[in-house]
């Protein structure tokens, strides 16, 4: 018994020492930790930051037809020294699979070299969301393994999905080109992005451009993917604003089609139209018959880049003289009924002989308008002095551009006071030579006649949209500047329905319509004489019983064989007018009384 | 009455271990596409049965059944391991090429586990009898009686590091044996050149596999640049080996703990417990823990661990018999030895060990007959005599 107890003591002797020395591993375990814990060492980042690229706007038609879009592009980047060998077929057929790219191909761009090879560029955002589930699955198959860096870190990288890009898409072409302009691609750092360098991507790059790019910052996980937690913190990207525009794209498109139907018939280097609500100003249609490709510019386009309503700047002729004759009637200067002798046909102003296509004896001063009669209005604008003249035409817009809601324009010129207290540059400017001035110019005077005498701000731009408020934006709305009274307006007014009704205009008499406008047909000058090139236009307004209430304006630049307005600008207008009707923006009344009949 | 501290203590650590296998397994119940509950809630379950097994046993008489259990667990389980590479597919589930579970309906149960506890109660009981006071035996003596323990132990190691390909269960079982027999009386120079054979034998058992080499090269590949500032540059290049893949894990264990710092993260907030650390619920529970309860956290729990061991330590030297001294001493190891290869581990100190951490890591088989072997513990410290 007592050699038992011994062997105990013995034991628990030993048994002390042992948990002695479990201690001192214990002591040695929490010492180490705490070293761990509290040396600085490189430790991985624990948190993702991600940057979604903000996107341009779109650019809309009224009735919300996306005319330009932009569309991101992403590029596959993989590191070659990534892929399992083993693997690598694998890979090569998910890859090819996924992206609808040959193997071959596949094959050929990695073994071109060692280390990140970019697979594809210009991947759409559908593709490229299945490239990103691939790359998930293939990290999931572990077709990924580490390589080590020359400074001995290890490193595993797997397919990465990233956005190189956007591209600026048109989706119906060439429509409404020249208006809507185009864009040109730069870099901003390894992105390209677009601006506008032209038209209404041009005017509103500052609303439709990118605002600002998307950051996400989370914690993450081993596949970088993010973590909610009070930590994270999201922006979503803020793109550009949605331009909508004035113009319906069913409108526009059957103008485009009349105006080259019209171009080849009339074998004309050009035809624009312009269609404006003659109370808002805003613009329904303002086409051309020269038109682009905005993402595919050619050399032969350079000329069917301006945008010819608004750039293309000419000497007006004829149109001008309700302009003239608006002005004398304001100034009590004459009444529609007075009678003016007319030379039958044949007057002389110092050296220059002036001539009317039709001569008369005598003429009331509304037929000087009905009958374009050019010694008539001549003669009348003497008695404008050259400040009257001269303020009346600027007040009618004709030096300035036709304000903020539309793209660049070229304005024109008009004559210097001096040179309108001459009699033969009054003679001349009272039926629109020795002037220049844009299509878009003119309708807006006329404007005036079909609104009380009020002139208005053409604009194309219906709304901006902030697509991630929702928050429309409307462009500021500048007060109608009174031009005329409603008198002289009304007289204008009723003398350019009598040019329809008996005079140049009856080409576009419309049952059921109340049709006024005033054709010019001017003579082209080069290098300072005048040739055989003719701009034949004809401007106008029409309303219908329900109250819908259009100025327009066609000029055919250069039509080979006829080139009198009467049989191309009213022919081409009338087209307009009629299809208009068809599409339901004029409504035919059976009334009589707003008729032309 | 049973050591109320080490109950509380023991009962304290399993709750740590739910709760954090419910915050570290995050991550892992995605990625398969589990519940999020999914291991917790099994960890949950393991973690009631095992504290109502250990309070059952700990009511048991001591002189009639601790024996009896000690036995049961040791037969038992040798047998089972014994029939388990015969067993079908459809009893045995088969991980790596390593069949270590048993099939129980819903539940997988690994005899290996509770196949310790009862190699553990066989030594002590051998050790009382046979292994006394070395002093009037001689060295050749110690060989002869210590024979009998080799030819049982090589068996066993053939049994687990072979079939099982568990060289850690092994190393704690070695660390066991050589303790006891050291505790049961050999002497200073027998216990030595054991010693030196289990060192020679784990290093043959590393080249044996090319995984274990791997294993020891990350380890060094790691260690490596504290320790080769020491030497000059044209040794340290020779010694220098390039990093393999796997750094991966002790380098993002090393990483959590950094994280960590003092403080923890908090609870929940971890990040390299998010498919970093592949295995944070079970062999990286404590660099999970360092990661999101910080320094602190693991002070806890290590001082926690050293004061179960210090009760069960007490109640051995109380328990005035040497057998019942030498079992509890064995439970005692068997849990230390676990928690500080791991925690060595993990912490870089040497190669990682696949090993669980005993009453943390996730996995029933181990909770449970952890706490078989304090149930048993608890039961012996009843019958306690004052010295």
């Amino acid at each position: 018994m007592k050699k038992e107890q011994i062997k105990l003591e013995n034991n628990r002797g030993r048994v002390a020492i042992l948990f002695a020395l479990i201690f001192i591993a214990f002591i040695i375990f929490i010492l180490v930790m705490m070293k761990n814990a509290l040396m600085q060492k490189h430790i991985p980042s624990l948190y993702t930051s991600q940057t979604t690229k903000a996107m341009r706007g779109d650019i809309l038609s009224r009735d919300g037809y996306h005319l330009a879009i932009t569309k991101k592009l992403y590029k596959a980047e993989v590191d070659t020294r990534c892929i399992d060998p083993k693997k690598k077929r694998l890979f090569v057929e998910l890859f090819s699979i996924y992206s609808g790219i040959e193997q071959s191909a596949i094959y050929k761009k990695l073994s071109k070299r060692k280390g990140s090879v970019v697979l594809s560029y210009g991947i759409d955002p559908k593709v490229a969301s299945y490239l990103k589930s691939l790359a998930y699955e293939l990290r999931q198959k572990q077709v990924f393994v580490a390589y080590e860096s020359v400074s001995g870190r290890s490193i595993l990288k797997g397919l990465d999905i990233i956005e190189s890009g956007e591209a600026r898409i048109y989706p119906y072409g060439r429509l409404l080109t020249p208006l809507i302009g185009y864009p040109k691609k730069y870099e901003d750092g390894r992105y390209t992005r677009n601006k506008g360098v032209k038209g209404v991507e041009k005017q509103f790059d500052e609303d439709l451009k990118a605002r600002k790019d998307g950051r996400s910052f989370a914690p993450r996980d081993v596949n970088n993917y993010r973590r909610l937690t009070k930590q994270s913190n999201y922006k979503e990207a803020l793109n550009g604003l949605d331009l909508y525009l004035t113009i319906p794209l069913q409108l526009q498109v059957r103008v485009e089609q009349i105006l080259d139907q019209m171009r080849d018939k009339l074998r004309a280097e050009e035809m624009i139209a312009v269609i404006l609500d003659s109370k808002s100003g805003r613009v329904l249609s303002l086409a051309s018959s020269s038109r682009y490709l905005p993402t595919k510019i050619q050399r032969s386009d350079y000329r069917a880049l301006r945008i010819g309503a608004l750039e293309y700047s000419f000497e007006v002729g004829s149109v001008l003289k309700p302009l003239t004759m608006a002005l004398l009637l304001e100034n009590n200067l004459t009444t529609p009924q007075e009678i003016i002798k007319a030379h039958n046909g044949r007057y002389r102003i110092g050296r220059k002989v002036i001539v009317d296509e039709h001569p008369f004896k005598w003429i009331t001063s509304e037929n000087i308008i009905v009958e374009s009669s050019n010694i008539g209005i001549a003669k009348l604008a003497q008695r404008l002095d050259g400040v009257r003249f001269r303020e009346g035409l600027v007040k009618f817009g004709l030096t300035r551009g036709s304000g903020e809601g539309l793209p660049y324009e070229r304005v024109g010129s008009l004559p210097s006071i001096k040179q309108l207290n001459s009699a033969i540059y009054k003679a001349t400017s009272a039926y629109g030579y020795g002037l220049n001035a844009n299509l878009m110019q003119i309708v807006r005077a006329y404007t005036t006649f079909n609104n009380s005498g009020l002139m208005v701000n053409p604009t194309v731009v219906d709304k901006l949209v902030d697509t991630s408020s929702g928050e429309k934006i409307y462009l500021d709305e500048v007060e109608q500047e009174r031009v005329l009274s409603p008198k002289s307006a009304s007289q204008i007014r009723s003398m350019l329905i009598k040019t329809v009704q008996r005079g140049t205009g009856v080409g576009v008499i419309t049952e059921g319509l109340e049709i006024g406008g005033k054709t010019g047909t001017a003579h082209i000058a080069t290098k300072g004489k005048y040739i055989k090139q003719y701009n034949s236009s004809f401007v106008g307004f029409v309303n219908d019983a329900n109250g819908s209430s259009y100025t327009f304006g066609v000029t055919a630049i250069k039509p080979q064989g006829k080139y009198f307005a009467s049989q191309t600008a009213v022919a081409t207008a009338k087209k307009i007018i009629d299809m208009m009707v068809e599409s339901g923006y004029l409504v035919k009344s059976d009334d009589n009384s707003t008729s032309n009949q | 009455m049973a050591d109320r501290y080490l109950f509380l203590i023991t009962v304290l650590l399993i709750f740590i271990s739910v709760v954090m296998i419910y915050s570290l397994s995050s991550y892992t119940v995605l990625l398969h596409g589990y519940s999020s509950t999914h291991f917790a809630i099994r960890q949950m379950i393991f973690a009631l049965l095992s504290i109502l097994l250990m309070w059952s046993i700990a009511k048991l008489d001591p002189d009639i059944w601790l024996s009896k259990i000690g036995f049961t667990l040791f037969l038992g389980g040798l047998i089972l391991m014994i029939a388990m590479p015969f067993m079908p597919s459809s009893l045995v589930s088969e991980v790596g090429g390593a069949k270590r579970w048993i099939k129980l309906g819903v539940i997988s149960l690994a005899p290996v586990e509770f196949f310790k506890v009862g190699f553990v109660y066989f030594l002590a009981w051998s050790f009382s009898r046979r292994i006394g006071n070395s002093s009037n035996v001689a060295l050749k003596g110690e060989f002869l009686r210590f024979m009998p323990y080799a030819v049982l132990f090589g068996f066993v190691v053939v049994l687990i590091a072979v079939l099982q390909k568990d060289l850690g269960q092994v190393m704690v079982l070695a660390g066991v044996l050589a303790s006891l027999l050291a505790i049961a009386g050999s002497s200073l120079i027998f216990f030595l050149i054991l010693f030196m054979a289990v060192i020679v034998s784990f290093v043959g058992f590393v080249f044996l596999e090319e995984h274990r080499v791997a294993r020891i090269l990350s380890w060094w590949s790691q260690a490596q640049n504290s320790l080769l500032g020491f030497f000059p540059d044209s040794i340290a290049s020779k010694l220098r080996v390039a990093s393999s893949e796997e750094p991966y894990q002790i380098g993002h264990s090393m990483n959590a703990i950094g994280n960590g710092g003092i403080g923890g993260v908090g609870l929940s907030n971890g990040t390299f417990k998010l498919g970093f650390l592949s295995e944070v619920h079970t062999d990286f529970v404590l660099a999970g823990i360092a990661e999101e309860l910080g320094f602190i956290g693991v002070f806890m729990v290590g001082a926690l661990f050293y004061f179960l061991l210090f009760r069960i330590a007490k109640i051995a030297i109380r328990s005035g018999d040497s057998t019942r001294l030498l079992f509890c001493v064995g439970i005692g190891l068997l849990l230390a030895f676990a928690f500080l290869i791991n925690a060595f581990g993990i912490s870089g100190i040497i190669p990682i060990k696949g090993i669980s951490v005993p009453f943390l890591s996730y996995g029933g088989s181990a909770m449970l007959a952890s706490a078989v072997g304090v149930g048993m513990v608890l039961m012996i410290s009843k019958k306690r005599v004052f010295v």
